[in-house]
């Protein structure tokens, strides 16, 4: 059994040297493999519980989906997902690629209204609030969103993207709202030392973990309910990766964080719930520790000793 | 072989050549054209409002003025028309049918030849411009410095709306959903994101279209009024330097006459150049 | 920290579908021109044509009937020898670029084209006009082709050369790596490949030019006759359209929609043509 409070402690070791943080990151990853040496004995002891959903009570809950579909033109992507996330914590979402992860988070952003040829159906309740019958935009505003490839606004300083949010959406700020808007969430992203003297010049001269990292403070800024993270750190280098990592586990504490990865490694360290989806459907979602050991699905432990994606 | 591989390379050479032969023997041939109106009439060639081949008097400022306003008024008229193409076409409806309906008729403004704009205005449009001047109480003439310049603006919308939805649609969709993602609408998004990111390209834009003003002959010669005086007001007729040409060109039997003309013409062959030249400038480095 | 107010979502929804409208508007409202022109040109041209406007020469002014034979033919002359004249030196000139595109000269050339692409027409005539009509002593088909052609080489060079270009390199080096000389590699393998791109730049600055009356106005002249050899004046379609327009006589005038209908159909026909041509490879 791999010990329970994994999460705290590595975010104890946040404060310490880095190389010993990515030293346990590594330790960690090495003990994850033996777990097909374990299988015979989980078999026998498989969980009953394949969706943690109701076991978070209504007030535990921040964001609840019901019977999710999502069709491309014809094609069905997503097929009846019922997941409740909780209001504490990080959830991980992972699959082998094309199982439609990155289409939930979408869908929950409602950026799929982008597209004409994509519908959705299904009921999103937020908190107490319905969001489906609400307009994208306002739900938008509430949900923040971090994509893939790092994408501050190139026309816009680093000042300014902390700030895109309340530009974009028209919302005035006097100067000294907008200076501690600024700080604070520059600070919560850890990017306040890396750029409080070049905080009006153009953000193109970051490296990319900075850009996501921005990208986060400028979501942050907006004071989001959630905030979703698609495979945030695939397009970095692993450096850049600890490093938001490390970020995501520090905030989670304040903000329920809901993360699409590719990476059982991530998940497994960062996360507190892990959703599995497969072929669109979700197979699994439980709290990490105890899908990371006894996965109660056949194709969850498959998909953990990499046998598929 | 190898005789003959050289000997190719030699006239491929020579071909290309060509280019630079043809702008450099332009501006020579022009150059040397102006000099006896040079000779004649000095500096005041380029400050003098005075143009009478019976006094072999010969300022270009009339034409020179009518161009840069004709070509400034139809830019500021077709503004709002072209950044509204470019945004409904490469942005708003961007991938549809309709879209590459609209863009194609758009280029088809581009192609009408600008001898039949010239003769749809002379008996459609400036009748409805007498009707309007009457209506106001001016002297209906039709013809005139606004009439030439709604043709105009009309005229160059093509070249600045059809790049204009191209540097558009080339702004790069990770960045249009970052800021669709922070809950912003479609206005919010063009105003914020979209136009400041395009925006040198759309400049670049306005730039070809105002060069495009600016060598525009036909169909200003036939409704500008022809007339060689400054413009006293917005409906005076008046004349550009294109049209100038036009005109009198075959009628310019002096030497002088002849001369200064030609200098109009190189007057005209040089803003077009540079206008055309910092278009290009200004789109190359929106591009790279 | 300060309590954030969001923006009424409702007000901003509202400011999007006015922007919506009126640039949906606007659009709308610069395309009413040309179907208006479109309009009024058929209408007006299509009772213009029969077989007589179409066979018979321009008649004098304030009589009855008249055609544009002359005018058809001046403009099939001078557009096809300005084609020939243009098309090898620009296709020679494109060339030379693709293959050379890293040596200042080809940067000088590229810069070149777009200044003479940024010539104004009128002025084209001029030095055409100073060039082969004054020397001549005469208005000439030879002069007009000239000057059509100088407006033509610049649009052929950068078709060609961005044609080339999209011929992968691949395809290039395998030929020279078969031992072929450089100008069986350009003869035989590049030039077939780029025909239809290079046909289609060619017959787009034809378009172009067969509509514009600016460089033939001090060139070919024009001339209510047939013309029967390159150094005699001739009319072509775009100039009569200019000089009927402007003339009080209502058979000119007549006359002038009739040829800017045979003129605007060619030049829509021939872009939508090479438009297909070129989509579907």
């Amino acid at each position: 059994m791999i010990e329970t409070s994994t999460p705290n402690k590595l975010s104890n070791l946040n404060k310490k040297d880095p190389s010993q943080k990515q030293a346990a990151v590594f330790h960690k990853m090495k003990r994850l493999k033996p777990l097909s040496i374990r299988k015979p004995s989980i078999a026998k002891k498989r969980p009953q519980i394949k969706n943690i959903s109701q076991q978070f009570s209504h007030a535990e809950t921040i964001l609840s989906i019901t019977d999710l579909c999502v069709y491309f033109s014809a094609t069905k992507v997503l097929k009846n997902i019922n997941i409740n996330f909780p209001k504490k914590g990080l959830v991980a979402i992972m699959g082998p690629s094309g199982c439609g992860k990155s289409t939930l988070i979408r869908a929950i952003n409602r950026m799929h209204e982008l597209d004409q040829s994509t519908n959705v159906t299904g009921k999103l309740m937020l908190g107490n609030q319905d969001i489906t019958t609400l307009p994208a935009m306002a739900v938008r505003q509430r949900i923040g969103m971090v994509f893939q490839r790092p994408n501050p606004f190139p026309n816009m300083t680093i000042f300014q993207n902390v700030l895109s949010g309340y530009i974009l959406t028209g919302m005035r700020l006097n100067k000294k709202q907008k200076n501690e808007i600024v700080i604070e969430n520059l600070k919560k992203a850890f990017l306040w030392d890396e750029v409080k003297d070049r905080l009006h010049e153009r953000g193109t001269f970051l490296s990319g973990g900075q850009q996501q990292r921005l990208c986060i403070a400028r979501s942050l800024a907006m004071q989001v309910d959630v905030l979703l993270l698609d495979e945030p750190t695939s397009a970095l280098d692993p450096i850049a990766t600890t490093r938001i990592e490390n970020l995501l586990q520090t905030l989670k504490k304040e903000i329920p964080i809901i993360m699409v990865t590719h990476n059982t490694a991530q998940a497994s360290r960062i996360s507190d719930y892990t959703a599995f989806l497969y072929l669109g459907e979700l197979i699994e979602y439980n709290k990490t520790k105890i899908m990371f050991t006894v996965p109660s699905d056949k194709r969850t432990e498959a998909y953990l000793m990499g046998r598929f994606g | 072989m190898q005789v003959k591989d050289t000997f190719f390379r030699i006239i491929l050479l020579i071909a290309a050549c060509f280019a630079p032969v043809l702008i450099i023997g332009s501006l020579l041939t022009l150059s040397s054209g102006f000099i006896p109106a040079f000779n004649e009439t000095g500096l005041s060639f380029f400050w003098s409002a005075t143009w009478d081949p019976q006094t072999r008097e010969f300022g270009g400022v009339v034409f020179l003025v009518g161009t840069i306003a004709t070509s400034v008024l139809a830019l500021i008229l077709s503004f709002p028309f072209s950044i509204a193409i470019s945004i409904f076409t490469g942005e708003i409806i961007h991938g549809t049918r309709l879209a590459s309906i609209i863009a194609n008729l758009v280029e088809i403004i581009s192609a009408i030849p600008s001898v039949v704009i010239g003769l749809w205005a002379i008996f459609v449009f400036i009748p409805i411009m007498q009707q309007l001047q009457i209506l106001i109480g001016a002297i209906p003439y039709g013809t005139g410095f606004l009439t030439a310049t709604i043709v105009l603006a009309f005229m160059i919308i093509p070249f600045s709306a059809t790049l204009g939805r191209e540097v558009i649609t080339l702004v790069p969709t990770h960045i249009k959903e970052a800021a669709y993602a922070m809950g912003a609408t479609r206005f919010e998004v063009i105003r914020y994101v979209i136009l400041p990111y395009a925006r040198s390209g759309i400049i670049g834009g306005f730039l070809i279209s105002t060069a495009r003003a600016f060598g525009e002959t036909m169909a200003v010669t036939m409704l500008i009024g022809n007339v060689n005086h400054l413009p006293t007001h917005i409906l005076s007729p008046t004349n550009t330097m294109a049209s100038i040409i036009a005109n009198e060109f075959a009628e310019a039997t002096d030497n002088v006459y002849y001369a200064a003309l030609i200098g109009i013409g190189l007057l005209l062959l040089i803003s077009s150049i540079v206008l055309s030249y910092l278009a290009r400038r200004i789109i190359k480095h929106f591009i790279l | 920290m300060f309590a954030l107010q969001r923006n009424a979502t409702r007000y901003r929804i509202i400011k999007n579908h006015i922007f919506n409208g009126i640039v949906l508007f606007f659009t709308v409202l610069a395309l009413v021109p040309l179907f208006l022109i479109v309009y009024h040109v058929v209408k007006m041209g299509i009772p213009a044509i029969d077989w007589d406007f179409l066979t018979t020469t321009e008649a004098p002014p304030d009589t009855e009937g008249g055609g544009i034979v002359n005018s058809i033919v001046g403009t099939v002359a001078i557009t096809f020898l300005a084609t020939f004249i243009a098309t090898p030196f620009a296709i020679a000139a494109g060339t030379y670029i693709a293959f050379n595109r890293k040596k200042k000269l080809s940067e000088w050339v590229y810069l070149s084209c777009s200044a003479l692409q940024s010539i104004p027409a009128i002025v084209v005539g001029l030095i055409i006009y100073i060039w082969i009509v004054a020397p001549m002593g005469r208005f000439s088909i030879l002069a007009g082709s000239v000057a059509c052609a100088f407006m033509m080489f610049p649009i052929i060079i950068i078709s060609t050369v961005e044609v080339i270009s999209l011929i992968s390199n691949e395809v290039i080096e395998a030929a020279f790596a078969m031992g072929a000389s450089f100008f069986k590699t350009i003869m035989k393998v590049v030039l077939p490949i780029a025909t239809p791109g290079i046909a289609a730049g060619i017959i787009i600055a034809l378009a172009r030019v067969t509509g514009e009356a600016a460089p033939i106005l001090f060139t070919a002249f024009g001339n209510p006759f047939i013309p029967t050899t390159v150094t005699d004046p001739a009319s072509t379609l775009p100039l009569t359209i200019y000089k009927f327009a402007i003339s009080p006589y209502e058979n000119w005038q007549e006359t002038a929609w009739g040829a800017s209908f045979i003129l605007l159909l060619f030049i829509i026909v021939v872009n939508f043509t090479t438009k297909l041509l070129t989509k579907k490879r």
